[in-house]
């Protein structure tokens, strides 16, 4: 299962958004903000391929997985 | 009236002061190598307490007894004032916005400027630039109410760099300085970004995104996490404000005009 990490405040706008954790803040584009709000619980991975497939079409073969790993690299995901 | 609390350290009387700012009171144990008569000059603001009724306009907001300001390295007065600020964020984490910034303010009507910069990146010297037309609210740490947005002032002495290589720096207090003194309740009119260049030869003003604010307010904060949905916070500050300026000049004098507009305007 997929899950927030520490996130202190999450600040979104027109699609994007503003990540603060007691580290960094970071501003993400479209996709990752959607990722992130759609993780407000535990989900799988398949969970959320699926969730984005819906809302922003087929994604190319890895980039979900690449998104992942960049947001879990930054903390603000986790396994 | 000023409060000079004491300990006794075996046969010496050891002056503790009580500072007031950043609406909290922080008491500093001058066992180091000061002189009371050095540091009351410096802190002359911070120590004064208003008379009910007099008339007198206040820089510092009297609290309850605080935390003790615990005072290392080698004691000098940098030291001092590092340890002060340090524990009166402490004292306000959580209730405060805290900005890394100077601030000014039109000594009638309380509106505020405050510009955040890193340190050594010109706040000091816009400070003493414009504080002798506006009211001194701070040198180096804003302290905002959050929704009102009223300045809790922390009229510090000034730290400006010695010409023997930088450190430590030297502080002066307020009234050696000749700054105005504040309005009684300041709120935060207009907030900036400074970014000096030297050599530049005019300045440039430009605002900034909301995103782009934030970012660039984040890292110029103290105990941000410890507010409540901070990014939300900053963002309705932003809002309430129309926005947060960039300042990109080479010298002080190059923003004053825009500063009296400013402060005239609001």
């Amino acid at each position: 299962m997929i899950e927030r990490g520490e996130i202190v405040d999450l600040l979104v706008r027109e699609g994007e958004c503003l990540v603060l954790t007691v580290r960094q803040c970071l501003r993400l584009t479209e996709v990752p903000t959607e990722l992130l709000a759609f993780i407000d619980e535990p989900r799988t991975l398949e969970q959320i391929k699926a969730h984005l497939d819906e809302r922003f079409g087929p994604a190319p073969e890895g980039r979900v997985e690449e998104i992942v790993d960049d947001l879990i690299s930054h903390g603000l995901i986790r396994t | 009236m000023i409060l000079l609390n004491s300990r006794e350290v075996g046969d010496t009387l050891v002056c503790m002061p009580v500072i007031h700012a950043l609406g909290a009171s922080v008491h500093v144990d001058l066992a180091a190598e000061i002189e009371v008569g050095v540091f009351t000059t410096a802190w002359s603001r911070c120590l004064q307490v208003s008379q009910a009724g007099d008339g007198n306009p206040v820089d510092a907001d009297p609290g309850g007894a605080g935390g003790l300001a615990t005072i290392q390295g080698d004691g000098s007065m940098t030291q001092v004032t590092q340890a002060i600020t340090r524990q009166l964020i402490a004292e306000r984490r959580g209730e405060l916005l805290m900005l890394h910034a100077g601030a000014v303010c039109h000594p009638d009507t309380g509106s505020s400027i405050a510009y955040a910069a890193p340190g050594g990146t010109g706040k000091t010297t816009l400070t003493r630039v414009l504080g002798r037309r506006y009211g001194y609210l701070t040198d180096e740490t804003v302290g905002i109410e959050p929704r009102t947005w009223e300045i809790k002032p922390y009229p510090k002495p000034l730290s400006t760099r010695t010409a023997q290589g930088g450190y430590p720096k030297s502080e002066l207090g307020p009234d050696e300085l000749g700054l105005v003194r504040a309005h009684p309740h300041p709120r935060l009119t207009t907030l900036a970004i400074l970014r000096r260049t030297p050599g530049r030869d005019c300045a440039r003003i430009s605002r900034f995104d909301l995103f782009d604010a934030i970012t660039a307010l984040v890292p110029e904060t103290s105990s941000l996490p410890a507010m409540d949905r901070p990014l939300h916070l900053l963002a309705d500050l932003h809002d309430e404000l129309d926005g947060v300026w960039l300042l990109e000049f080479g010298e002080a004098e190059q923003l004053t005009d825009w500063i009296d507009d400013q402060l005239a305007a609001s």
